[in-house]
Protein backbone atom coordinates (compact mmCIF):
# COMPACT_ATOMS: atom_id res chain seq x y z
CA UNK A 1 0.00 0.00 0.00
CA UNK A 2 1.31 3.54 -1.13
CA UNK A 3 1.68 5.98 2.07
CA UNK A 4 -0.54 8.73 1.97
CA UNK A 5 0.96 12.35 2.48
CA UNK A 6 -0.25 14.22 5.49
CA UNK A 7 -2.98 15.91 4.67
CA UNK A 8 -1.58 19.46 6.81
CA UNK A 9 2.16 19.87 7.81
CA UNK A 10 3.64 18.62 11.07
CA UNK A 11 3.82 20.77 13.87
CA UNK A 12 5.80 23.47 14.10
CA UNK A 13 8.32 23.55 17.54
CA UNK A 14 6.09 24.74 20.14
CA UNK A 15 7.59 25.90 23.83
CA UNK A 16 8.87 23.32 26.05
CA UNK A 17 8.23 22.91 29.62
CA UNK A 18 6.84 20.72 32.30
CA UNK A 19 2.92 19.96 32.75
CA UNK A 20 1.32 18.05 35.02
CA UNK A 21 -1.79 15.70 34.31
CA UNK A 22 -4.95 17.37 36.26
CA UNK A 23 -7.08 14.71 37.99
CA UNK A 24 -10.19 15.68 39.70
CA UNK A 25 -8.79 15.53 43.34
CA UNK A 26 -6.76 18.55 42.66
CA UNK A 27 -10.14 20.58 40.53
CA UNK A 28 -10.12 22.86 42.80
CA UNK A 29 -6.54 23.66 44.47
CA UNK A 30 -4.96 23.90 41.21
CA UNK A 31 -7.19 26.65 40.42
CA UNK A 32 -7.13 28.67 43.75
CA UNK A 33 -3.38 28.35 43.40
CA UNK A 34 -2.29 28.45 39.66
CA UNK A 35 1.20 27.10 40.14
CA UNK A 36 3.52 27.58 37.55
CA UNK A 37 3.32 24.94 34.66
CA UNK A 38 3.45 24.58 30.93
CA UNK A 39 0.58 22.89 30.63
CA UNK A 40 -2.20 20.93 32.07
CA UNK A 41 -2.94 17.44 30.30
CA UNK A 42 -6.70 15.81 31.46
CA UNK A 43 -8.17 12.24 30.02
CA UNK A 44 -10.14 12.98 26.88
CA UNK A 45 -13.02 10.79 28.01
CA UNK A 46 -13.52 12.53 31.70
CA UNK A 47 -14.90 15.30 29.39
CA UNK A 48 -16.92 14.05 26.76
CA UNK A 49 -20.29 15.40 28.29
CA UNK A 50 -22.60 17.55 26.13
CA UNK A 51 -22.27 19.96 29.48
CA UNK A 52 -21.74 19.89 33.55
CA UNK A 53 -19.38 21.00 36.02
CA UNK A 54 -16.30 18.74 34.91
CA UNK A 55 -16.36 20.66 31.03
CA UNK A 56 -16.82 23.87 33.40
CA UNK A 57 -14.21 23.22 35.42
CA UNK A 58 -11.97 22.52 32.25
CA UNK A 59 -12.58 25.72 30.66
CA UNK A 60 -11.52 27.74 33.96
CA UNK A 61 -8.36 25.43 33.89
CA UNK A 62 -8.08 26.54 30.00
CA UNK A 63 -8.27 29.88 30.66
CA UNK A 64 -4.97 30.05 32.28
CA UNK A 65 -3.01 26.81 30.51
CA UNK A 66 -2.70 25.03 27.26
CA UNK A 67 -4.42 21.66 28.19
CA UNK A 68 -3.78 19.15 26.28
CA UNK A 69 -6.23 15.53 25.75
CA UNK A 70 -4.87 12.70 26.48
CA UNK A 71 -7.18 9.73 25.07
CA UNK A 72 -7.21 6.20 26.60
CA UNK A 73 -10.24 4.70 24.69
CA UNK A 74 -9.87 5.79 20.72
CA UNK A 75 -8.00 1.93 20.52
CA UNK A 76 -6.00 3.19 17.61
CA UNK A 77 -5.28 -0.46 16.81
CA UNK A 78 -7.90 -1.81 17.37
CA UNK A 79 -8.42 -4.15 14.15
CA UNK A 80 -12.87 -3.08 14.48
CA UNK A 81 -11.95 0.63 13.73
CA UNK A 82 -11.99 3.54 15.58
CA UNK A 83 -15.78 4.33 17.42
CA UNK A 84 -17.56 6.84 15.16
CA UNK A 85 -19.24 8.47 18.46
CA UNK A 86 -16.11 7.93 20.13
CA UNK A 87 -14.50 10.35 17.46
CA UNK A 88 -17.15 13.18 17.10
CA UNK A 89 -17.02 13.71 21.04
CA UNK A 90 -13.33 13.90 20.98
CA UNK A 91 -13.88 16.45 17.53
CA UNK A 92 -16.59 18.49 19.82
CA UNK A 93 -14.18 18.73 22.81
CA UNK A 94 -10.92 19.26 21.02
CA UNK A 95 -13.29 22.45 19.24
CA UNK A 96 -14.63 23.59 22.73
CA UNK A 97 -11.06 23.06 24.27
CA UNK A 98 -8.60 24.25 21.46
CA UNK A 99 -5.88 21.75 22.74
CA UNK A 100 -2.03 21.82 22.92
CA UNK A 101 -1.84 18.80 22.01
CA UNK A 102 -4.53 15.75 21.34
CA UNK A 103 -2.75 12.21 22.04
CA UNK A 104 -3.64 8.49 23.09
CA UNK A 105 -2.04 4.95 22.76
CA UNK A 106 -0.32 2.89 20.59
CA UNK A 107 -3.18 -0.05 21.34
CA UNK A 108 -5.91 -1.85 20.87
CA UNK A 109 -9.02 -1.17 23.37
CA UNK A 110 -12.06 -3.23 21.88
CA UNK A 111 -13.47 -5.67 19.50
CA UNK A 112 -16.17 -8.09 19.00
CA UNK A 113 -16.11 -11.62 21.09
CA UNK A 114 -16.74 -14.44 19.57
CA UNK A 115 -20.02 -15.63 19.17
CA UNK A 116 -21.58 -12.04 19.88
CA UNK A 117 -22.38 -9.07 18.16
CA UNK A 118 -21.65 -6.16 19.32
CA UNK A 119 -18.28 -4.55 20.20
CA UNK A 120 -16.70 -4.74 24.04
CA UNK A 121 -14.34 -2.29 25.64
CA UNK A 122 -12.01 -3.32 27.47
CA UNK A 123 -11.53 -0.29 29.39
CA UNK A 124 -7.76 -1.18 29.20
CA UNK A 125 -4.37 -0.18 26.80
CA UNK A 126 -4.35 -3.63 25.00
CA UNK A 127 -0.81 -4.36 23.05
CA UNK A 128 -0.66 -4.84 19.23
CA UNK A 129 2.47 -7.47 17.70
CA UNK A 130 5.07 -5.16 15.83
CA UNK A 131 3.74 -6.07 12.95
CA UNK A 132 3.03 -4.99 9.09
CA UNK A 133 -0.45 -5.71 9.46
CA UNK A 134 -0.82 -4.13 13.11
CA UNK A 135 0.81 -0.72 10.97
CA UNK A 136 -1.57 -0.96 8.63
CA UNK A 137 -4.56 -0.18 11.04
CA UNK A 138 -3.06 1.97 13.37
CA UNK A 139 -2.48 3.87 10.38
CA UNK A 140 -5.77 3.80 8.94
CA UNK A 141 -7.34 4.60 12.23
CA UNK A 142 -4.82 7.38 13.26
CA UNK A 143 -5.39 9.26 9.44
CA UNK A 144 -8.70 8.74 10.19
CA UNK A 145 -8.71 10.63 13.34
CA UNK A 146 -6.33 13.08 11.88
CA UNK A 147 -8.40 14.13 9.14
CA UNK A 148 -11.41 14.22 11.31
CA UNK A 149 -9.69 16.85 14.00
CA UNK A 150 -7.51 18.26 11.00
CA UNK A 151 -4.57 18.10 13.50
CA UNK A 152 -1.98 15.46 14.22
CA UNK A 153 -2.29 13.65 16.74
CA UNK A 154 0.43 12.20 19.20
CA UNK A 155 0.10 8.39 19.61
CA UNK A 156 2.19 6.86 22.95
CA UNK A 157 3.99 3.88 23.16
CA UNK A 158 2.62 1.39 25.41
CA UNK A 159 3.65 -0.50 28.84
CA UNK A 160 2.50 -4.49 27.99
CA UNK A 161 2.25 -7.50 30.29
CA UNK A 162 2.20 -10.00 27.84
CA UNK A 163 4.13 -10.42 24.56
CA UNK A 164 2.31 -10.13 21.32
CA UNK A 165 3.08 -13.32 18.70
CA UNK A 166 4.44 -12.08 15.44
CA UNK A 167 6.45 -9.51 16.08
CA UNK A 168 8.08 -8.21 12.71
CA UNK A 169 9.92 -5.32 13.50
CA UNK A 170 11.50 -3.48 16.42
CA UNK A 171 8.90 -1.24 18.76
CA UNK A 172 11.56 1.52 17.28
CA UNK A 173 11.09 1.20 13.39
CA UNK A 174 7.19 0.65 14.49
CA UNK A 175 6.64 3.58 15.87
CA UNK A 176 8.89 5.54 13.21
CA UNK A 177 7.05 3.65 10.22
CA UNK A 178 3.76 5.00 11.69
CA UNK A 179 5.00 8.74 12.17
CA UNK A 180 6.52 9.08 8.87
CA UNK A 181 3.74 7.15 7.16
CA UNK A 182 0.79 9.18 9.02
CA UNK A 183 2.30 12.18 9.97
CA UNK A 184 1.64 12.20 13.52
CA UNK A 185 4.02 12.29 16.48
CA UNK A 186 4.95 10.63 19.13
CA UNK A 187 4.46 10.69 22.80
CA UNK A 188 7.18 8.99 24.30
CA UNK A 189 6.37 7.29 28.09
CA UNK A 190 10.07 7.06 29.31
CA UNK A 191 8.44 4.94 32.25
CA UNK A 192 6.51 2.21 29.96
CA UNK A 193 9.83 1.76 28.47
CA UNK A 194 11.13 0.85 31.55
CA UNK A 195 8.67 -1.09 32.58
CA UNK A 196 8.86 -3.66 29.44
CA UNK A 197 12.70 -3.22 29.92
CA UNK A 198 12.28 -4.40 33.82
CA UNK A 199 9.58 -6.94 32.89
CA UNK A 200 11.51 -8.50 30.13
CA UNK A 201 14.87 -8.37 32.33
CA UNK A 202 12.95 -10.82 34.66
CA UNK A 203 11.68 -13.11 32.30
CA UNK A 204 15.48 -13.82 31.39
CA UNK A 205 15.27 -11.76 27.86
CA UNK A 206 17.98 -9.21 28.38
CA UNK A 207 20.62 -8.56 31.67
CA UNK A 208 20.02 -4.43 32.14
CA UNK A 209 16.36 -2.49 31.63
CA UNK A 210 18.28 0.73 31.97
CA UNK A 211 21.08 0.14 29.00
CA UNK A 212 18.06 -1.60 26.68
CA UNK A 213 15.75 1.68 27.12
CA UNK A 214 19.07 3.60 26.31
CA UNK A 215 19.22 1.55 23.10
CA UNK A 216 15.63 2.88 22.18
CA UNK A 217 16.28 6.16 23.20
CA UNK A 218 19.42 6.47 20.86
CA UNK A 219 17.45 4.92 17.81
CA UNK A 220 14.38 7.57 18.41
CA UNK A 221 14.44 10.44 15.45
CA UNK A 222 14.37 13.33 17.99
CA UNK A 223 12.47 14.78 15.59
CA UNK A 224 8.95 12.65 16.06
CA UNK A 225 9.33 13.04 19.37
CA UNK A 226 6.46 15.73 20.43
CA UNK A 227 6.24 15.12 23.91
CA UNK A 228 7.61 12.94 27.41
CA UNK A 229 5.35 11.44 29.97
CA UNK A 230 7.04 10.43 33.11
CA UNK A 231 5.22 8.40 35.74
CA UNK A 232 5.54 5.93 38.67
CA UNK A 233 4.98 2.13 38.52
CA UNK A 234 4.64 -0.51 41.10
CA UNK A 235 6.51 -4.24 41.29
CA UNK A 236 4.64 -7.03 42.39
CA UNK A 237 5.81 -10.46 43.31
CA UNK A 238 3.68 -13.18 43.26
CA UNK A 239 3.91 -16.94 43.00
CA UNK A 240 7.46 -16.61 42.22
CA UNK A 241 6.95 -14.58 39.34
CA UNK A 242 7.99 -10.20 39.58
CA UNK A 243 6.14 -7.69 37.49
CA UNK A 244 6.42 -3.90 37.27
CA UNK A 245 2.79 -2.32 37.18
CA UNK A 246 2.55 0.99 34.84
CA UNK A 247 -0.01 2.35 37.90
CA UNK A 248 1.17 5.86 37.79
CA UNK A 249 0.79 5.36 41.54
CA UNK A 250 4.00 6.29 42.52
CA UNK A 251 6.84 8.97 42.18
CA UNK A 252 8.66 8.73 39.29
CA UNK A 253 11.77 6.02 39.75
CA UNK A 254 15.54 6.90 40.08
CA UNK A 255 16.39 4.62 37.17
CA UNK A 256 13.73 6.59 34.93
CA UNK A 257 14.80 9.93 36.24
CA UNK A 258 18.03 8.86 34.65
CA UNK A 259 16.59 7.99 31.64
CA UNK A 260 15.18 11.05 31.43
CA UNK A 261 18.64 13.00 31.81
CA UNK A 262 19.87 10.59 29.12
CA UNK A 263 16.98 11.98 26.55
CA UNK A 264 16.65 15.53 26.80
CA UNK A 265 20.93 15.17 26.68
CA UNK A 266 20.43 14.27 23.45
CA UNK A 267 17.42 15.50 22.18
CA UNK A 268 17.11 19.08 23.85
CA UNK A 269 13.96 20.86 25.20
CA UNK A 270 10.29 18.51 24.88
CA UNK A 271 7.44 19.17 26.45
CA UNK A 272 6.90 16.99 29.50
CA UNK A 273 4.21 15.67 31.76
CA UNK A 274 4.41 14.13 35.26
CA UNK A 275 1.09 11.65 35.44
CA UNK A 276 -0.52 10.06 38.19
CA UNK A 277 -3.89 8.50 38.22
CA UNK A 278 -4.57 5.98 41.45
CA UNK A 279 -3.63 6.51 44.81
CA UNK A 280 -3.47 10.51 43.86
CA UNK A 281 -1.05 12.40 46.51
CA UNK A 282 -1.38 16.17 47.62
CA UNK A 283 -0.77 18.76 44.86
CA UNK A 284 2.28 19.33 46.32
CA UNK A 285 3.61 16.11 45.60
CA UNK A 286 2.92 16.26 41.56
CA UNK A 287 4.86 20.05 41.50
CA UNK A 288 7.81 18.71 42.97
CA UNK A 289 8.41 16.14 40.56
CA UNK A 290 7.49 18.75 37.67
CA UNK A 291 9.76 20.90 39.54
CA UNK A 292 12.45 17.91 39.34
CA UNK A 293 11.98 17.45 35.85
CA UNK A 294 12.09 21.04 34.88
CA UNK A 295 15.61 21.28 36.57
CA UNK A 296 16.62 18.77 33.77
CA UNK A 297 18.36 21.16 31.11
CA UNK A 298 19.98 19.62 27.57
CA UNK A 299 23.37 21.07 26.77
CA UNK A 300 21.61 23.12 24.08
CA UNK A 301 19.36 24.61 26.38
CA UNK A 302 22.80 25.39 28.73
CA UNK A 303 24.54 26.85 25.62
CA UNK A 304 22.19 28.99 24.70
CA UNK B 1 -4.50 -22.98 15.87
CA UNK B 2 -1.64 -20.24 16.70
CA UNK B 3 -2.35 -16.77 15.76
CA UNK B 4 1.09 -16.69 14.04
CA UNK B 5 0.15 -19.50 11.63
CA UNK B 6 -2.53 -17.05 9.76
CA UNK B 7 -2.27 -14.58 7.69
CA UNK B 8 -1.75 -11.04 8.74
CA UNK B 9 -4.57 -9.45 9.18
CA UNK B 10 -6.55 -12.56 10.65
CA UNK B 11 -3.55 -13.51 12.66
CA UNK B 12 -4.18 -9.75 14.34
CA UNK B 13 -8.11 -10.25 14.63
CA UNK B 14 -7.44 -13.29 16.18
CA UNK B 15 -4.86 -11.89 18.90
CA UNK B 16 -7.31 -9.34 19.71
CA UNK B 17 -10.33 -11.33 19.79
CA UNK B 18 -8.08 -14.05 22.02
CA UNK B 19 -7.07 -11.39 24.26
CA UNK B 20 -10.59 -9.87 24.93
CA UNK B 21 -12.07 -13.20 25.12
CA UNK B 22 -9.44 -13.73 27.82
CA UNK B 23 -10.09 -10.74 29.77
CA UNK B 24 -13.71 -12.29 29.91
CA UNK B 25 -13.11 -15.39 30.50
CA UNK B 26 -15.12 -16.71 33.84
CA UNK B 27 -11.55 -18.28 35.33
CA UNK B 28 -7.75 -17.38 34.94
CA UNK B 29 -7.06 -21.18 33.57
CA UNK B 30 -10.09 -20.64 31.00
CA UNK B 31 -8.56 -17.03 30.18
CA UNK B 32 -5.48 -19.25 29.47
CA UNK B 33 -6.93 -21.52 27.60
CA UNK B 34 -8.23 -18.64 24.80
CA UNK B 35 -3.89 -17.57 24.75
CA UNK B 36 -1.84 -20.48 25.38
CA UNK B 37 -4.10 -23.68 24.89
CA UNK B 38 -2.49 -26.31 27.02
CA UNK B 39 1.00 -25.21 26.46
CA UNK B 40 2.30 -25.41 29.75
CA UNK B 41 5.59 -23.81 29.14
CA UNK B 42 3.47 -20.70 27.60
CA UNK B 43 0.55 -20.82 30.33
CA UNK B 44 3.28 -20.39 32.46
CA UNK B 45 4.89 -17.05 30.97
CA UNK B 46 1.62 -15.67 30.58
CA UNK B 47 -0.21 -16.37 33.64
CA UNK B 48 0.46 -13.24 35.32
CA UNK B 49 0.61 -10.45 33.05
CA UNK B 50 -3.03 -11.92 32.29
CA UNK B 51 -3.87 -11.63 36.02
CA UNK B 52 -2.91 -8.41 35.79
CA UNK B 53 -4.94 -6.99 33.15
CA UNK B 54 -7.90 -8.89 34.87
CA UNK B 55 -7.47 -7.23 37.73
CA UNK B 56 -7.16 -4.24 36.63
CA UNK B 57 -10.41 -4.73 34.32
CA UNK B 58 -12.17 -5.69 38.42
CA UNK B 59 -10.94 -2.22 39.48
CA UNK B 60 -11.87 -0.24 36.79
CA UNK B 61 -15.70 -2.18 36.69
CA UNK B 62 -15.81 -1.29 40.31
CA UNK B 63 -14.52 2.20 40.17
CA UNK B 64 -16.31 3.55 37.13
CA UNK B 65 -19.52 1.87 38.74
CA UNK B 66 -19.37 3.13 42.22
CA UNK B 67 -19.21 6.91 41.19
CA UNK B 68 -22.44 6.58 39.31
CA UNK B 69 -23.79 4.26 41.87
CA UNK B 70 -22.31 4.95 45.98
CA UNK B 71 -25.96 4.78 47.46
CA UNK B 72 -26.07 1.12 46.37
CA UNK B 73 -22.23 0.28 46.90
CA UNK B 74 -23.10 2.35 50.24
CA UNK B 75 -26.28 -0.46 50.89
CA UNK B 76 -24.66 -3.41 49.98
CA UNK B 77 -20.63 -2.86 51.28
CA UNK B 78 -17.34 -3.01 49.19
CA UNK B 79 -16.93 -6.49 48.88
CA UNK B 80 -20.56 -7.05 47.09
CA UNK B 81 -20.03 -4.70 45.24
CA UNK B 82 -16.72 -5.34 43.44
CA UNK B 83 -18.64 -8.63 43.22
CA UNK B 84 -21.75 -7.08 41.74
CA UNK B 85 -19.88 -4.90 39.22
CA UNK B 86 -17.35 -7.83 38.01
CA UNK B 87 -20.82 -9.60 37.64
CA UNK B 88 -21.94 -6.66 35.42
CA UNK B 89 -19.03 -6.26 33.60
CA UNK B 90 -18.92 -9.60 32.39
CA UNK B 91 -22.41 -10.10 31.34
CA UNK B 92 -23.08 -6.31 30.13
CA UNK B 93 -19.56 -4.97 29.01
CA UNK B 94 -18.96 -1.89 28.09
CA UNK B 95 -19.48 -1.00 24.08
CA UNK B 96 -17.89 2.44 24.44
CA UNK B 97 -14.54 3.71 25.61
CA UNK B 98 -16.47 6.29 27.64
CA UNK B 99 -16.60 4.16 30.93
CA UNK B 100 -18.97 6.99 32.88
CA UNK B 101 -21.31 5.81 29.91
CA UNK B 102 -21.48 2.43 31.37
CA UNK B 103 -23.34 0.58 33.91
CA UNK B 104 -27.18 1.36 32.60
CA UNK B 105 -28.09 -1.98 33.04
CA UNK B 106 -27.29 -2.12 36.90
CA UNK B 107 -30.72 -2.53 38.09
CA UNK B 108 -31.58 -5.23 35.39
CA UNK B 109 -28.92 -6.96 36.95
CA UNK B 110 -29.81 -6.80 40.29
CA UNK B 111 -33.39 -7.36 39.41
CA UNK B 112 -31.97 -10.79 37.75
CA UNK B 113 -30.02 -12.41 41.35
CA UNK B 114 -32.91 -13.49 43.05
CA UNK B 115 -31.24 -13.49 46.51
CA UNK B 116 -29.68 -9.93 46.07
CA UNK B 117 -33.96 -8.95 45.72
CA UNK B 118 -35.22 -11.04 48.37
CA UNK B 119 -32.55 -9.45 50.99
CA UNK B 120 -32.99 -5.83 49.52
CA UNK B 121 -35.86 -5.88 47.51
CA UNK B 122 -35.55 -1.68 47.00
CA UNK B 123 -31.60 -1.76 45.44
CA UNK B 124 -32.94 -1.85 41.79
CA UNK B 125 -35.36 1.36 42.28
CA UNK B 126 -32.09 2.52 44.13
CA UNK B 127 -30.16 2.26 40.99
CA UNK B 128 -32.61 3.36 38.92
CA UNK B 129 -32.51 7.14 40.46
CA UNK B 130 -28.92 6.98 41.08
CA UNK B 131 -27.92 6.03 37.41
CA UNK B 132 -30.55 8.92 36.57
CA UNK B 133 -28.26 11.45 38.91
CA UNK B 134 -25.58 10.09 37.44
CA UNK B 135 -26.75 10.54 33.88
CA UNK B 136 -28.15 14.59 34.36
CA UNK B 137 -24.67 15.49 35.45
CA UNK B 138 -23.35 16.06 32.31
CA UNK B 139 -26.24 16.45 29.97
CA UNK B 140 -26.05 20.29 28.27
CA UNK B 141 -26.10 23.12 30.27
CA UNK B 142 -29.51 25.59 30.54
CA UNK B 143 -29.54 28.86 31.55
CA UNK B 144 -32.47 30.19 34.12
CA UNK B 145 -34.19 32.91 33.11
CA UNK B 146 -35.78 34.15 35.62
CA UNK B 147 -37.32 37.61 34.43
CA UNK B 148 -39.38 35.47 31.68
CA UNK B 149 -41.45 34.97 34.74
CA UNK B 150 -43.09 38.24 34.56
CA UNK B 151 -45.19 36.05 31.61
CA UNK B 152 -47.02 34.78 34.11
CA UNK B 153 -48.54 38.12 35.48
CA UNK B 154 -50.24 39.00 32.57
CA UNK B 155 -50.64 36.39 29.48
CA UNK B 156 -52.84 33.70 29.29
CA UNK B 157 -51.85 30.31 30.99
CA UNK B 158 -53.09 28.39 27.31
CA UNK B 159 -50.35 30.38 25.74
CA UNK B 160 -47.56 29.87 27.73
CA UNK B 161 -45.02 26.76 28.39
CA UNK B 162 -42.68 26.35 30.99
CA UNK B 163 -38.91 25.00 30.55
CA UNK B 164 -37.83 22.95 32.60
CA UNK B 165 -34.04 21.91 34.37
CA UNK B 166 -32.03 19.44 32.13
CA UNK B 167 -32.56 15.55 33.12
CA UNK B 168 -35.86 16.53 35.14
CA UNK B 169 -37.32 13.13 35.78
CA UNK B 170 -39.60 11.21 38.46
CA UNK B 171 -39.21 7.90 39.85
CA UNK B 172 -42.04 6.52 41.60
CA UNK B 173 -41.01 3.31 43.82
CA UNK B 174 -43.11 1.36 46.24
CA UNK B 175 -39.67 1.57 48.76
CA UNK B 176 -38.61 5.11 49.98
CA UNK B 177 -35.50 5.54 47.45
CA UNK B 178 -34.75 9.51 48.50
CA UNK B 179 -34.64 8.39 52.22
CA UNK B 180 -32.19 5.71 51.21
CA UNK B 181 -30.22 7.78 48.79
CA UNK B 182 -30.52 10.70 51.04
CA UNK B 183 -28.88 8.96 53.88
CA UNK B 184 -25.25 7.68 52.12
CA UNK B 185 -24.04 4.94 54.69
CA UNK B 186 -27.16 4.79 57.31
CA UNK B 187 -27.95 1.37 57.58
CA UNK B 188 -31.62 1.07 55.72
CA UNK B 189 -34.45 1.38 58.12
CA UNK B 190 -36.33 -2.16 59.33
CA UNK B 191 -38.65 -3.06 58.73
CA UNK B 192 -38.52 -1.03 55.70
CA UNK B 193 -41.85 0.22 53.98
CA UNK B 194 -43.21 3.41 52.64
CA UNK B 195 -42.94 4.36 48.87
CA UNK B 196 -41.58 7.39 47.76
CA UNK B 197 -41.66 8.95 44.75
CA UNK B 198 -38.70 10.83 43.78
CA UNK B 199 -37.47 13.47 41.49
CA UNK B 200 -33.75 14.62 39.95
CA UNK B 201 -33.17 17.24 37.87
CA UNK B 202 -30.36 19.54 37.57
CA UNK B 203 -29.83 22.60 39.41
CA UNK B 204 -26.92 24.48 37.55
CA UNK B 205 -24.52 22.13 37.65
CA UNK B 206 -25.54 19.83 40.68
CA UNK B 207 -27.56 17.06 40.03
CA UNK B 208 -30.75 17.11 42.66
CA UNK B 209 -33.11 14.67 44.19
CA UNK B 210 -35.85 15.22 46.36
CA UNK B 211 -39.42 13.74 47.46
CA UNK B 212 -42.10 14.50 44.42
CA UNK B 213 -44.81 16.73 45.97
CA UNK B 214 -48.43 15.74 45.84
CA UNK B 215 -49.42 15.99 41.50
CA UNK B 216 -46.00 17.18 40.59
CA UNK B 217 -45.06 14.19 38.25
CA UNK B 218 -48.78 13.97 36.26
CA UNK B 219 -47.55 18.00 36.38
CA UNK B 220 -44.01 17.45 35.02
CA UNK B 221 -45.16 14.99 32.83
CA UNK B 222 -47.28 17.08 30.90
CA UNK B 223 -45.31 19.62 30.63
CA UNK B 224 -42.46 17.73 29.13
CA UNK B 225 -44.98 16.30 26.98
CA UNK B 226 -45.38 20.05 25.44
CA UNK B 227 -48.98 20.48 26.79
CA UNK B 228 -49.51 24.55 27.78
CA UNK B 229 -49.43 25.60 31.19
CA UNK B 230 -53.20 25.66 31.02
CA UNK B 231 -53.59 22.12 30.23
CA UNK B 232 -50.57 21.14 31.95
CA UNK B 233 -52.18 22.40 35.72
CA UNK B 234 -55.79 20.80 33.78
CA UNK B 235 -54.18 17.36 34.33
CA UNK B 236 -53.29 17.59 38.33
CA UNK B 237 -55.98 17.48 41.25
CA UNK B 238 -54.33 18.49 44.82
CA UNK B 239 -51.73 20.65 43.50
CA UNK B 240 -50.84 23.36 44.96
CA UNK B 241 -49.24 25.62 42.08
CA UNK B 242 -48.16 28.83 44.16
CA UNK B 243 -46.42 26.85 46.36
CA UNK B 244 -44.51 24.85 43.80
CA UNK B 245 -43.45 27.75 41.49
CA UNK B 246 -42.16 29.57 44.49
CA UNK B 247 -40.03 26.46 45.14
CA UNK B 248 -39.25 25.56 41.82
CA UNK B 249 -38.10 28.71 40.44
CA UNK B 250 -35.30 29.06 43.80
CA UNK B 251 -34.02 25.22 43.15
CA UNK B 252 -34.06 25.59 39.40
CA UNK B 253 -36.37 23.25 38.48
CA UNK B 254 -38.22 25.62 36.22
CA UNK B 255 -35.41 27.55 34.43
CA UNK B 256 -38.26 29.78 32.38
CA UNK B 257 -41.54 31.11 30.48
CA UNK B 258 -42.16 30.81 26.91
CA UNK B 259 -44.99 31.70 24.99
CA UNK B 260 -46.92 29.17 22.75
CA UNK B 261 -45.29 31.08 19.54
CA UNK B 262 -41.52 30.75 21.43
CA UNK B 263 -42.47 26.76 22.05
CA UNK B 264 -44.05 26.13 18.89
CA UNK B 265 -40.47 27.40 17.15
CA UNK B 266 -38.17 24.96 19.40
CA UNK B 267 -40.20 22.35 18.58
CA UNK B 268 -38.58 19.76 16.00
Amino acid sequence: MMARQPVFPPPGPCEAGVGIGWRHPHYGELLETLPPLAFLEVHSENFFGAGGAALAVLEQGRAHYPVSLHGVGLGLGSVAGVDPRHLEQLALLVERIEPRFVSDHACFTHGILSGQTAAVHAGDLLPLPYSRAALDVLYRNVQLVQDRLQRPLLVENLSAYVQCPGNEMTEVEFLHGLARRSGCRLLLDINNLYVNARNAAWRGELADPQAAVRLVIDALDPALVGEIHLAGHTEVHEGGVRLAIDDHGQRVCEEVWALYVYARELWGAVPTLIEWDTGLPPLTVLLDEARRAAAVTSPAEVGA
Amino acid sequence: MSPLTAAPDVALARWQQSLLAALWAPTHDAALDHLAGPDAGRRKVLWRGIAAYRSHAASQAARSLEAAYPAVASLIGEENFEALARLLWRERPPSVGDLAQWGATLATQIEALPELVADLPFLADVARVEWALHRIATVADAMAEPDSLTLLAHEDPALLHFVLAPGTACFSSAWPVVTLIGSPGDPPPQPIHGGETALVWRSGWRPMLRHAQPGEPAFLQAVQEGQNLGAALGCVADFDFSAWLACAVQERLLLRVVSKQAADECRP
